[in-house]
């Protein structure tokens, strides 16, 4: 996999050191997206939604991306609570300069069909979370009018403020945000911490990167938090059991398998053929 | 005592003067910082019925009141310039804020007032730094959180809860542009997204979107495609009359500035909603304050030159009534009472109505000084009369109008506090100021009248009034039975009437026909959503309850049976989404047009062995995945119909009319059906217009029994104790009632409602006891003088009576001047009020007339026996 899935601004992302050298804003965010995070990823993931600091609801689902081509394909699968067990995403981000329209697909247990949705439309909440869709997207360059702003140190890592602006109505309806200033790690390019502003120039949301360990030789963002200033909510996203470069195999990631789901023996096999390997 | 009180007037005028005039000057300065409130609701915040709105802002969005914009096309909206218009209007609306200069000014007082408070300054200045911005609303909220810790002054917390709503107060929007929308294209694509999210959007994709989807129809387009609604829903305090007309006056620039701009726009576009009602309404105070005190200033004093033909007539009155406006005016805002559509006509009651101590007062002064008395003499022979009628009458009026304080309704408590303060000013004031002004100034006669050395009988002999009164009740006194006969019958018949009264409350209609809020209310309650929202939560108290089976089923009957009213145009409901997913997601299917049962049962292929096979889908699954999606649709929508742990969900409905008795008739049709129906252990509440307009009328209803039967009561009382007398108790009570009744019954005869305006009138009309009391005590008077009882009522109505006829003349055409408000309800209190204190008089001399000999029966027997002893006295 040549290209990281930074899980973005939701900040689960994956690095490893590179060089950024230039100053250049694009150049930069270029350098964030196209970090080395390994050939496949997976991982086991808690996502906690809190309002004014009380629990409102828990789910977990399996993570598992790949590159494949020039693409990144990625599938979520709901394992816990089991009202919405085996609900599965599969989201296909095409290489930014083919300038070709990412595709999304769902499956619902309850509605028993795979359908594709519209990936023009982005701002949905992820499993009623504060992350949108979009945040889950890999980093998209040329979105956006982009210039550092300043350097400043985040939790003692020193990083590049980026300010970033839609070039066009379609950006704004696929992510909902007028305005996002990024905070990236000059020396590991991860984004650090993100603020999202709306159509009135409110800051709305706000991401801050928790926790980043090194797995596998890659940094690797295992807590963020995602906290929404005006319902007073936050979510936080939790990585556990994450291995790279676990040989899965690009038949996951067909839209035909959604319906069957990732089960946990499936997630099994995979980490013993590593292991085995 | 009374000559004690006239010697010290009579040797302080100027002092007095002085003091007076030094005591208005700070009520003037005051009054500047009186506060307005031009919400309708007229309930207090904390009233059930308006406090449960404020509850379920805590927990749901789009609970907020809205601007509407509406977009009509004869033709149809899917055209490129409405879609266009939608779009930019949406977004356009989205970024306004209602802060100016004032505000910022209002801030550095505040940086200024507080050097010491580095933090207060600090955000004040990063608010005042890019210009004041929607961005800086959470920095005014914090403020607005903290200032009751920093011991802030009441106003200065109350200035920042209304900057922090003004800086940021769009809270949702509705509309192709802004509601979240599900749909399939042409290739089976779902798409969870605003209709119409950009400039030039495909007219065919937004007709596939919106053809036959019950999310959209009727809220954000019309069914027949001919209007577009748009819906901004603002945070604006109910009580930020400021904040509501800056609001309206941008919305009407915006549409104007984007008419202009597009020329190739040819829809009309209406504004409307329930922030508009309440700047409409604060518009028709301004304008009624504006027009109305000068109108009633000058009807005055064109009917005072008219009746005493002098300038001190004119003057005097005048400045009285203008005084005790002024305390009243200041001593409201140094309460901090508002000014709201009741209070706002304050002026125009004090005006005329505290001329009535004046008038008599003035009118016994005139008639001693032709009875051939020197000035001085007059003015001591004047104050000796009328002292104690005054001071009666005022303390009884204010006493009645304080009885309307056991009303619910906020606004009328006000109204009938402050008119008692007014009045018992303007009797402090006529005490005082009347005396002192006349010992100051000569007579200024405007016609010289001669001074006579007749007697006073003689002297009101000559007035035509006088003539004509007499006139008018000799055959009363000559033909009693009859007279009584006839009475009976029209009082019975009034009563009768008067049960009969339509309550009622007409929201929108009081507004000119072809007023720009009326002609757009109308127009959106009858092709549109409506303007008036309601919500019915219902609260299961369990985790994730809302989203049973169970529950969704009783919402989607609910909506149904809500619809079956004809006031409902709209609703939007947890039940209405699931049904339009179940529906999408089964492609279309019409058999899945509906909530899921409580067990489905499919039947579905395998795609590797090609073989089918039965499936069992939990119907709570359905609801669950569906909600999930609704989730997954972006926007906020889902708070708009479900709390945050789903242990609760809103039905929102919008109803096409803002008539009170439509409300009262939804409810009707709705609350037993919930409660025949409600699934076991649910917490239903109620909240929105219907609830507080009914509530509204409701407490309308108890407070004028309760408090017309009080005053009622009181004054009978105050009459008994103060002539010692049941007889004239009853006596100066029973033109009252039968006033009262008429009134009543003239409302249901003209077929106008008992609203909160009208409503006043009947304590007005209990209040006002001066004709009976002058009446009563000019009749014991000629009594004690001697007369018998037919000479006695002769000689009252000739003095009394004219004064009477006067101060009928005064307040009658005094309230004239509400004829010209903007306002219908106020149109038709100043109709009615002149028209019952017509009555008043009239039937306060019929009633006193007629029933005369029982009343006075005492003291006719004092007077008789006093004769008597006369008689037999040697000294006779």
């Amino acid at each position: 996999m040549k290209l990281t899935h930074i899980l973005a601004s939701a900040g689960i992302l994956l690095s490893v050191f590179a060089d950024a050298s230039a100053n250049d804003a694009n150049n930069i965010l270029q350098q964030v997206r196209d970090r080395n995070d390994g050939k496949d990823y997976m991982s086991t993931v808690t996502l906690k939604t809190l309002s004014d600091d009380s629990l409102l609801n828990q789910r977990q689902f399996y993570m598992l991306q790949k590159d494949i081509d020039q693409d990144e394909v990625m599938v979520l699968a709901i394992k816990a609570p089991a009202d919405v067990r085996d609900i599965s995403f599969l989201m296909r981000s095409f290489d930014e300069g083919t300038a070709q329209e990412d595709e999304q697909w769902m499956y619902l247990p309850a509605f028993r069909k795979v359908r594709r949705i519209s990936a023009t439309d982005k701002r949905g909440a992820f499993m009623g979370s504060e992350y949108s869709y979009y945040d889950l997207d890999k980093l998209r360059v040329t979105d956006f009018d982009s210039k550092i702003v300043k350097s400043e140190s985040v939790n003692d890592v020193e990083t590049h403020v980026i300010e970033r602006t839609p070039k066009s109505q379609d950006v704004i309806n696929k992510s909902g945000y007028y305005k996002l200033v990024t905070w990236v790690d000059k020396d590991r390019k991860l984004i650090l911490k993100q603020q999202y502003f709306d159509a009135k120039g409110i800051l709305f949301k706000q991401l801050n990167v928790g926790k980043v360990d090194k797995i596998q030789g890659f940094w690797t963002i295992t807590a963020s938090t995602m906290t929404n200033f005006i319902e007073n909510k936050k979510s936080t996203f939790l990585f556990h059991e994450t291995l790279y470069n676990q040989g899965i195999e690009d038949a996951i990631f067909r839209k035909s398998k959604l319906k069957r789901g990732i089960k946990d023996s499936d997630v099994a096999e995979l980490i013993k053929i590593s292991e085995l390997e | 005592m009374l000559e004690k009180y006239l010697d010290f007037v009579f040797k302080y005028p100027k002092s007095i003067l002085a003091l007076l005039v030094l005591i208005t000057a700070y009520f003037l300065v005051a009054s500047a910082n009186l506060s307005e409130d031009n919400n309708p609701y007229f309930l207090p915040q904390d009233h059930p019925a308006r406090s449960t709105i404020f509850d379920l802002r805590e927990e749901f969005t789009g609970t907020y009141d809205s601007v509407m914009i509406a977009l009509h096309n004869d033709n149809t909206v899917f055209n490129q310039a409405s879609i266009n218009a939608i779009f930019d209007l949406s977004r356009a609306a989205e970024r306004m804020n209602y802060v100016d200069q004032s505000d910022a000014q209002m801030l550095k007082e505040l940086q200024s007032a507080y050097p010491e408070n580095r933090q207060l300054i600090t955000s004040i200045d990063v608010i005042l730094a890019d210009g004041m911005t929607p961005n800086d609303g959470l920095l005014a909220r914090e403020l607005v959180s903290q200032s009751a810790t920093w011991q802030l002054t009441d106003k200065q917390q109350r200035n920042l809860r209304v900057f922090a709503e003004r800086i940021d107060p769009v809270r949702e929007m509705a509309g192709l542009s802004s509601t979240e929308n599900v749909f399939l294209d042409e290739h089976g694509t779902m798409f969870a997204q605003e209709t119409v999210n950009q400039r030039n959007q495909d007219i065919e994709f937004v007709k596939n979107a919106v053809q036959d989807n019950e999310l959209i129809e009727y809220g954000p387009i019309s069914p027949d495609g001919k209007v577009a609604l748009i819906v901004v829903e603002l945070s604006i305090l109910e009580d930020d009359a400021i904040g509501q007309v800056r609001a309206y006056e941008a919305f009407k620039q915006l549409v104007s500035d984007y008419q202009e701009a597009h020329p190739e726009l040819k829809d009309d576009i209406y504004i409307s909603g329930v922030p508009v009602f309440f700047a409409a309404q604060k518009q028709v105070i301004d304008h009624d304050f504006a027009t109305l005190l000068p109108i009633v200033i000058l009807l005055i004093t064109v009917i005072l030159a008219v009746f005493f033909k002098t300038i001190l007539g004119v003057v005097i009155p005048l400045i009285n009534v203008v005084m005790c406006t002024v305390w009243t005016m200041g001593m409201m805002a140094i309460v901090n009472a508002p000014l709201d559509v009741i209070t706002a006509i304050l002026p125009v009651f004090l005006l005329t109505i505290c001329l009535s101590d004046a008038i008599h007062v003035m009118a016994e002064y005139y008639h001693q000084k032709k009875i051939n008395k020197s000035r001085l003499v007059a003015i001591r022979k004047a104050m000796i009369l009328m002292v104690s009628p005054v001071v009666l009458t005022t303390i009884t009026t204010c006493l009645t109008f304080t009885m309307s304080t056991s009303s619910s309704i906020e606004s009328l408590r006000n109204f009938g506090l402050f008119i008692s303060f007014g009045m018992f000013v303007a009797l402090i004031i006529s005490l005082l100021l009347i005396p002192a002004l006349l010992a100051l100034f000569p007579n200024k006669d405007i016609i010289a009248t001669p001074q006579t050395t007749q007697s006073s009988g003689d002297v009101s002999e000559k007035y035509f009034i006088s003539r004509l009164l007499v006139r008018t009740l000799t055959p009363v006194m000559a033909n009693r039975k009859v007279f009584s006969v006839v009475f009976l019958g029209l009082f019975a018949g009034s009563c009768f009437l008067a049960s009969q009264v339509r309550v009622d409350d007409m929201g929108s209609g009081y507004f000119p026909e072809q007023s720009d809020f009326r002609i757009s209310d109308d127009f959106i309650n009858n092709h549109i959503a409506g303007t008036s929202p309601g919500w019915i939560e219902v609260d299961t108290g369990i985790k994730g309850g809302a989203l049973t089976l169970e529950v969704a089923h009783f919402i989607d009957q609910l909506e149904q049976h809500i619809h079956q009213h004809s006031t409902v145009n709209y609703s939007y409901s947890l039940a209405r989404y699931v049904r339009r997913i179940n529906y999408t997601l089964n492609d279309f299917d019409p058999q899945y047009n509906r909530l899921p049962n409580e067990v489905e049962r499919f039947t579905e292929i395998d795609e590797d062995t090609k073989q089918t096979y039965e499936v069992e889908i939990a119907g709570s699954d359905i609801i669950r995945q569906s909600i999930l999606m609704f989730e997954n649709s972006g926007g906020s929508d889902v708070t708009n119909v479900l709390n945050e742990d789903f242990s609760k969900t809103v039905l929102l409905y919008t109803l096409g009319t803002t008539v009170a008795n439509d409300y009262q008739s939804f409810l009707d049709h709705t609350l037993p059906w919930i409660e025949k129906n409600k699934p076991e252990g649910v917490k239903i509440t109620h909240a929105g217009s219907p609830i507080i307009w009914t509530a509204v009328l409701d407490a309308l209803v108890k407070s004028q029994t309760v408090s017309a039967s009080i005053a009622l009561i009181t004054v009978l009382l105050v009459m008994i104790i103060w002539f010692k007398s049941i007889r004239l108790g009853l006596a100066g009570t029973l033109p009252l009632l039968s006033t009262v009744m008429i009134y009543f019954a003239l409302m249901t005869v003209l077929n106008i409602e008992l609203n909160i305006g009208t409503a006043i009138i009947s304590f007005l009309v209990l209040g006002i006891v001066d004709y009976s009391v002058h009446y009563i005590l000019r009749i014991q008077h000629e009594i004690q003088n001697g007369h018998s009882i037919n000479h006695a009522l002769l000689n009252a109505m000739r003095v009394s009576g004219r004064a009477i006829i006067a101060n009928v003349l005064v307040f009658s055409i005094g309230f004239i001047a509400l004829l010209f408000s903007q306002h219908k309800a106020l149109i038709d209190l100043g109709t009615l009020v002149g028209l019952s204190l017509l009555i008043s008089g009239m039937v306060t001399l019929f009633v006193i007339t007629l029933f005369a000999p029982w009343f006075f029966k005492g003291e006719l027997k004092a007077s008789e026996s006093q004769s008597a002893v006369g008689i037999l006295t040697p000294e006779s």
